[in-house]
């Protein structure tokens, strides 16, 4: 099969509930939305709490540890992936109980395993860009 | 439990359906049109008959927000009740529940509920949300990538048999054969080796367990029984139980993916219906992916949590079968076209009630059950759940 043209991967534009989540992105940092009432986390960021229906929520930076809850390896790449498969994506559960979804690096297919532990890294999408991902916490 | 569609006061009195084909370049107001077109001829209506529209939103046509405006200036529709409803696959069975209750409202009398979407030809949609944030980026590979987390989460907590997906697979391709409305490309026979061999797209899910994109449209008209009846029509049959959830358990952050709104949404219908899984003739679920329809029999109770495989392997799911399943090869063998493919389960249900389903005919069913599913929410099950209950008139 010809080799499929490298489109440019996609960026996320922040908006003004996640902005607060990318600054803190592009300075190595993970930030939840937390609900103090309910004392829980949420994500992904939202204009309110799920939990309670309020507008209560604080920023609260996190571990970033957690373990796979599942996981895909991808061999028909995505837009901007091209060239790049097969690669692993892996849902997370963080510790502060929130799931998270974005790629598995350092990890072969053969090494990953569902409740394996893993921990966030980070992953250039271009100059101006961060973006989260998960490598095994070993 | 209350079920507004318990004294069978309302009908669907025919179905029209275009032939789905990839790449057609036509728009899809002409395809709306022609399945418009059968469905006035198959009952002998005109267009000034119809006072309600009922339809799907579909990315082919998802940047114009007057679309049932539009939708309806083209077909000739004056009506006194319009309804664009946007929960996906979830959304044409979901009208047929709205159209009744906008019937037995007095809203309106008789509702064209139009599904048409040419994907393959013209895409302008455009999620923003967690999708373009949380989910393009990470290189995902969409709803089957979504459906491969699902699939192996599936596998680490039950038993996943394959070779009873391909069974479903081959059940549903056999339909496509005989089904002259399938894409012509898709009317091949296959076996369980080829499914078992197909390429992966996104692990463990393969190219045959997914389905493959089309333009297409189809057509129901609803109406009182008591005007079908002064029609005369020569077929009808009643919706006589829906129940839909969307969004279910948003407020979980760590749901089991497994799980999905069927699981409420399943049960209730058939208490509704004050039926039981025996008392269904067919099933013909909505099926983006083959392991979606395995979810739904477990969940609305054709088989335990984590039976679907043996289920599968042990049932006769042939037109002849103990529980015929898609026999007009659903979505995954006769194509998707977009949202359309939300309502070719019911047209195809029609066909069997009414006795019209040919070389594929189910032996004088008389109760069917249909499914719609919609949206991927962020590292979730899917977003809405509906379940419709048909019954021959």
């Amino acid at each position: 099969m010809a080799e499929r043209e490298k489109r440019p991967r996609p960026a996320p534009t922040p908006t003004n509930i996640t902005q607060p989540f990318w600054d803190a992105v592009n300075e190595h940092k993970f930030m939840l939305q937390y609900d103090p009432e309910a004392d829980k986390y949420q994500f992904y960021p939202r204009g309110l709490s799920v939990h309670t229906g309020k507008r209560n929520l604080e920023w609260r930076e996190v571990t970033g540890k957690g373990t796979v809850y599942s996981y895909t390896e991808t061999v028909i790449p995505a837009r901007g992936f091209e060239g790049e498969e097969p690669y692993l994506i892996a849902a997370v559960d963080l510790e502060e109980g929130v799931r998270l979804m974005s790629l598995l690096h350092n990890c072969s297919t053969d090494d990953v395993e569902i409740g394996m532990a893993v921990k966030l890294c980070w992953d250039k999408i271009d100059d101006d860009f961060e973006y989260f991902a998960f490598e095994p916490d070993r | 439990m209350k079920n507004p569609l318990a004294n069978k006061d309302i009908a669907i009195i025919g179905y029209g359906e275009v032939k789905n084909v990839r790449r057609s370049g036509r728009t899809t107001y002409d395809f709306a049109a022609e399945a418009t077109a059968q469905v006035l001829e198959y009952t002998g209506l005109g267009t000034k008959d119809i006072d309600g529209m009922a339809t799907v939103l579909p990315s082919s046509e998802a940047g114009n927000n007057f679309w049932s405006n539009y939708l309806g200036d083209h077909l000739g529709l004056q009506t006194s009740w319009t309804q664009t409803t946007d929960i996906g696959g979830a959304s044409m069975p979901g009208n047929v529940a709205r159209a009744a209750a906008a019937i037995q409202s007095g809203y309106c009398e008789t509702v064209l509920s139009i599904a048409a979407a040419t994907p393959t030809t013209r895409r302008v949609d455009d999620q923003r949300s967690y999708r373009s944030e949380f989910r393009n980026p990470t290189g995902i590979q969409g709803p089957p990538g979504a459906f491969g987390l699902i699939m192996h989460r599936y596998m680490h907590q039950y038993d996943l048999k394959f070779e009873a997906l391909g069974k479903l697979a081959v059940a549903q391709r056999n339909g496509a054969v005989v089904n002259e409305y399938a894409v012509e490309g898709l009317r091949k026979p296959m076996t369980v080796d080829d499914y078992l061999n197909a390429r992966m797209v996104s692990t463990p899910l393969r190219l045959l367990d997914s389905v493959m994109p089309c333009d297409g449209a189809n057509a129901i008209i609803i109406t009182t029984t008591e005007r079908a009846k002064k029609l005369g029509v020569k077929n009808m049959a009643h919706p006589i139980a829906y129940s839909e959830l969307t969004n279910f358990n948003v407020h979980e952050q760590l749901p089991d993916i497994t799980e999905t709104g069927f699981s409420i949404a399943g049960p209730q219908a058939l208490e509704k219906a004050g039926m039981s899984t025996d008392d269904i003739d067919m099933f013909h679920p909505y099926d983006d992916f083959l392991i979606a329809e395995m979810l739904q029999l477990e969940q609305i109770g054709f088989c335990g949590r984590g039976e679907g495989s043996e289920y599968l392997l042990s049932t006769d799911i042939s037109p002849t079968g103990k529980l015929p399943i898609n026999t007009g090869g659903g979505q995954i063998s006769a194509g998707q076209p977009g949202l359309a493919g939300g309502q070719i389960n019911i047209i195809e249900a029609l066909r069997q009630l009414f006795g019209e389903a040919t070389d594929r005919q189910v032996p004088n069913p008389s109760t069917a059950m249909c499914t719609g599913i919609g949206v991927i929410p962020y590292v979730r099950n899917w977003g809405s759940s509906a379940v419709l209950i048909l019954e021959r008139g």
